[in-house]
């Protein structure tokens, strides 16, 4: 009973936000003077009732459910980590320099270097916040995201000067064959690269929920103090926690690199960019790594059907952009606590459909 | 000698956003609820602004226009944050986001562009300065505190004006009451979410003055993410001066200077050299970050996160 009343919450929990942003984009388009609903039917089936459309939603979805999981560590642990965008641009710039620069490997060696090289690099970009957080408690917030803008300045600074492709925009030159991640179908970018985002989401949810370094997470993001009293080693896991996130952001840039643009084009992620999505997938799934890859399914469905709106539709593609804006706003309110009176009232009601009418269980605010 | 009098001066205009963003934000750090929302509260304003003097053909509309907007998004963002008790850095990233891609939309929808809406044929940036009487017979001091634009005055005016709201008067002291101890703000009778809600609207208010400087006073234009992390700048400068007003404000300057300072530095340089440049303001407040934190590191003498 406290299992299905719960489910439920966590069901409305969710969906409401989903269904006011949706509202607030329906209002745009509306004053935009197109029908809000073809506009919606238009873009579910271009992203998800076509196989081609289905498979770039996936293409869009796989840097996303990386940067979620970045993002969602680092806020399961109560670290406000803005950095994804920039390590992810320090590893996609390093994985593209590998990709162009070794000749001669086996494609596996290759590819693997290039994705490990992206990882570590990420990594490393993810080491100045981690340090100055741990050890001299510089506001994370404000020192990742200014760290986000000078990795988006120096990689374009890199691909307009000494990397310049000499393509007429700031690109560096195409990585070599062997490192190009292989595709399942020749004209949608769908690689093993949502494979790799898979396996990711399964690591992390054994870190959760086998690990010590999964309780730890758990036991700083719910009191730091606390954890720090009963001697965990807050420092030092903080450390690890944005190394972690470095590394999956990484990882995400060195996929991108690979699997999709097959060079380092500056400013690839776009604006507000993928560790902004990061954020919000892992808003919308509360952290969880299942619910990070459905909500990056759901992401990537938006991304690329706000593509084909802006074509086939003539709606902006800012009209994206606002959806989501509109559902950060609404996510992060809770709608309904597990001591509410609807919350009271909905369990009243399951335990009389249920017939057994017994004494429903005193349930602590262990929300 | 020259250069360095240029400098100064740009780097005071440089400043202005920064300074009355950085006291805005200080209303809400005291109040404890971090605005990390200035930066799209600027961005609203020096949108609104401009959007309105290109209709109305009339700056005085578009100005009140960027402030009245700028509330707004302040009530939005307390809406979501105070009465419906959401992260407060969580709405505020979102307000961000929204102006975000608000105002390129309705960019596109009204203007027929995404990304710019000029009116320089209504404002004319270098008349709006102001020649102040005493100031301009003083020979150095001369050179780089006048002629600057009025909300640049305004804005170290301001100062004086934060400090004494926030420790002379009687919602001032109920602000810093509501962050320090919420529980013991309500048992005395303080309505907390209507302190708070005044906090942010102060902020949203200075934020707006922010945004016109940078969009009106200074270039009489708007351009797509012409804010660009000030915002942030001014969270920085608040982290860094502990939310003292005055210390606040020198490290907002020196993030200002530092912006001045890239500016020139990209007139000296050729073009791929410049772009690097730019780097400059953005790791300048990681660096000034992390040299204010060194003060306290040394203090430290016991084990644990906590002690620090």
């Amino acid at each position: 009973m406290q299992r299905l009343k719960r489910l439920i919450i966590g069901v409305v929990n969710i969906l409401m936000p989903i269904v006011f942003a949706l509202a607030v984009g329906a209002i745009f388009i509306l004053i935009s003077g197109k029908n809000p609903v073809s506009v919606y039917v238009f873009l579910i089936k271009q992203a998800l009732f076509s196989e081609i459309g289905l498979l770039n939603t996936l293409v869009s979805a796989t840097p996303i459910i990386m940067t979620g999981l970045g993002i969602a560590i680092s806020f399961k642990s109560g670290l406000y980590n803005m950095g994804i965008e920039g390590q992810m641009y320090a590893g996609a710039f390093f994985a593209a320099y590998l990709g162009f620069t070794l000749s001669g490997l086996p494609s596996v060696i290759h590819i693997s270097i290039c994705i490990l090289g992206g990882m570590l690099m990420g990594m490393l970009y993810s080491l100045v916040p981690a340090v100055l957080k741990a050890k001299f408690h510089v506001d994370e917030m404000v020192s990742t995201m200014m760290l986000n803008y000078v990795a988006i300045i120096f990689t374009k600074y890199l691909t307009n000067g000494p990397f310049y492709g000499f393509t007429g925009f700031p690109a560096t030159v195409f990585i070599n064959d062997a490192a190009k991640l292989p595709r399942f179908n020749p004209k949608v970018p769908f690689t093993p690269a949502f494979m790799i985002a898979i396996v990711l989401v399964l690591i992390f949810m054994v870190i959760y929920k086998k690990t010590k370094l999964g309780y730890e997470i758990e036991a700083m993001g719910k009191q730091v103090y606390f954890s720090d009293s009963v001697g965990i080693r807050v420092e030092k896991r903080i450390i690890v926690i944005f190394l972690i996130a470095g590394a999956v952001s990484g990882i995400a840039g060195a996929t991108e690199v690979l699997g999709v643009h097959y060079r380092f084009i500056s400013g690839f992620s776009a604006n507000p960019g993928l560790g902004w999505d990061g954020m919000l997938v892992a808003l919308l799934a509360s952290n969880n790594p299942i619910g990070v890859v459905f909500a990056a399914i759901l992401f990537g469905a938006l991304k690329y059907g706000g593509t084909t709106l802006q074509t086939f539709m003539g709606v902006s593609n800012d009209t994206i952009g606002i959806i989501q804006a509109a559902l950060i706003l609404f996510l992060s309110v809770r709608y309904i606590k597990t001591d509410s009176v609807f919350a009271l009232r909905l369990e009243s009601l399951l335990t009389r459909l249920s017939g057994k009418g017994g004494a429903p269980k005193e349930e602590g605010a262990n929300e | 000698m020259n250069n360095l009098i240029s400098l100064l001066s740009m780097g005071l205009a440089m400043s202005t956003p920064l300074i009355l963003g950085t006291l805005g934000g200080l209303f809400t750090y005291k109040a404890g609820v971090l605005n990390i929302a200035i930066e799209g509260m600027m961005s609203a304003s020096a949108f609104s602004s401009i959007l309105i003097t290109y209709y109305t053909r009339n700056v005085w509309f578009g100005i009140l226009a960027g402030i009245l907007i700028t509330l707004v998004v302040g009530v939005v963002f307390s809406f979501f944050s105070v009465t419906l008790k959401g992260h407060n850095i969580i709405t505020g990233l979102g307000i961000n986001y929204a102006v975000a891609s608000i105002a390129p939309f309705i960019c596109l929808y009204l203007v027929g562009n995404r990304t710019s809406i000029i009116v320089t044929d209504l404002v004319v940036p270098s008349n709006i300065v102001v020649d102040v009487p005493l100031l301009r017979n003083i020979p150095i001091l001369s050179d780089f505190l006048n002629k600057q634009t009025p909300l640049t005055y305004i804005s170290i005016g301001c100062i004086l004006i934060t400090s004494i709201i926030l420790y002379r008067t009687k919602f001032g002291v109920y602000t810093q009451v509501c962050g320090e101890n919420q529980e013991a703000a309500e048992a005395i009778g303080i309505n907390v979410n209507m302190v708070r809600y005044g906090a942010i609207a102060m902020s949203a208010l200075m934020s707006a003055m922010a945004g016109i400087n940078l969009s009106v006073e200074n270039l009489g234009m708007y351009t797509d993410n012409m804010v660009s992390g000030r915002g942030f700048s001014c969270v920085a400068a608040i982290y860094c001066g502990k939310g003292r007003p005055v210390r606040c404000v020198a490290y907002a300057i020196i993030f200002g200077m530092t912006r001045a300072l890239q500016i020139k530095l990209t007139t000296m340089f050729d073009a791929a050299t410049a772009s690097l440049c730019e780097m400059l303001p953005y790791l300048m407040i990681v660096i000034v970050m992390f040299v204010s934190s060194l003060g306290d590191y040394k203090k430290r003498n016991i084990r644990g996160f906590r002690n620090g």
